[in-house]
């Protein structure tokens, strides 16, 4: 009776041991894949903010390189992760998020610059254009009245 | 001059001058849609140019090359580049099916291009391999350590390289499939391009 108590012991201590040291471990694998998760949650969500700011006819160069940068950050961390380093993939997940600190009010903020810059446009070019080959128009049909006008006179006197 | 050649003059006056002035608005609508869609990749040579791409390699030694990826699809793309290896046994991209090689990627990147923009990256990569001669030369073998990409070391164990008579070299492929992030499905799918370099690896 006593040989199995004692290995009963011994087992509950390794495993004791093997817990305690697993923990951070699992602990550190869970925050980094999250973190992954994160990133690339952001990414998304980044990416779809600088397709609207495109779409407003914004250039949005400055972001794609925002983009780029969080991008190969992330590229890093799931190959830290692959390698089973977790305290370096999670460190680069969060450097990537902070790369898109802002994002998304930037992307905003040069939609909204490029829509106003696209109404100026709109005016100057084609309201403006049409109003003054309208009033070009006019100016000829006036003008032609005036000669007829005057040319009849001129062949009355 | 009559009236009716004041007339005629007046008119073509009034129709050049409202044609010019209209032009910045029908610039507008007569402009032709895009109807071609496409992106491409390709690589260059140290120098930026299609020349001079590394061949004959080193063990250990450092080699760069400009790897170019342009967007024509009408809005930002979100692309990924796979990094792939390998040896003259294994699966490559086949052009005319349009499918990527079914080996895993050593690395893989993210690029985010906008519309009718082109991104360059600058690639440095080195090979640590082994030669394992044998008087038979079609029993010697090439057997790879790692290939350190960009400053990344990536394990290329489990890669060996045979003799290649044709070649007369030990022989490799580097190359790169271009994926692209489908808003649909949430996930990248093979984007129909790659490129590729033809390595040999010297003693």
């Amino acid at each position: 009776m006593r040989i199995p108590y004692k290995i009963a012991v011994v087992t509950a201590t390794l495993l004791l041991i093997s817990v305690s040291v697993a923990q951070p471990v699992l602990a550190n694998q869970t925050d980094a894949a999250a973190a992954i998760d994160s990133a690339k949650d952001n990414i998304l969500g980044a990416y779809d903010a600088a397709k609207e700011a495109e779409s407003a006819g914004a250039n949005i160069t400055v972001l794609t390189s925002k983009l780029n940068n969080a991008g190969l950050l992330l590229s890093q961390a799931e190959l830290a992760y692959a390698k089973n380093d977790f305290e370096g993939a999670l460190s680069l997940a969060t450097q990537s998020q902070t790369v898109l600190n802002g994002f998304a009010s930037e992307a905003d903020a040069l939609g909204l610059s490029a829509l106003q810059q696209q109404n100026q446009d709109f005016l100057i070019n084609v309201v403006g254009s049409i109003s003054a080959t309208l009033v070009i128009l006019i100016a000829g049909f006036v003008a032609c009245i005036y000669l007829k006008r005057k040319y009849e006179t001129s062949e009355a006197t | 001059m009559n009236l009716q050649g004041y007339k005629a003059l007046l008119l073509v006056v009034t129709a050049v001058l409202a044609l010019l002035v209209a032009s910045p608005a029908l610039e507008r609508f007569l402009v032709y849609p895009q109807t071609e869609f496409f992106s491409a990749m390709w690589l260059l040579g140290p120098e930026g140019q299609a020349e001079n791409l590394p061949s004959n390699l080193k063990s250990g030694a450092s080699y760069n090359v400009y790897l170019g990826i342009e967007n024509q699809l009408g809005s930002c793309a979100y692309y990924s580049v796979q990094v792939k290896f390998r040896n003259l046994t294994q699966s490559a991209p086949d052009p005319f099916n349009r499918t990527a090689s079914s080996l895993p990627p050593l690395y893989s990147f993210t690029s985010f291009v906008a519309d009718k923009e082109t991104l360059t990256l600058t690639l440095t990569f080195s090979f640590d391999y082994t030669y394992i001669l044998n008087p038979n030369s079609s029993l010697s073998k090439v057997t790879f350590d790692d290939l350190m990409f960009n400053g990344l070391p990536l394990n290329l164990r489990g890669y060996p390289t045979a003799w290649d008579a044709e070649r007369n070299g030990f022989t490799g492929n580097l190359f790169f499939e271009l994926w692209i992030y489908n808003d649909t499905t949430g996930g990248f799918q093979y984007h129909q391009r790659y490129t590729s370099l033809q390595l040999n690896m010297t003693v």
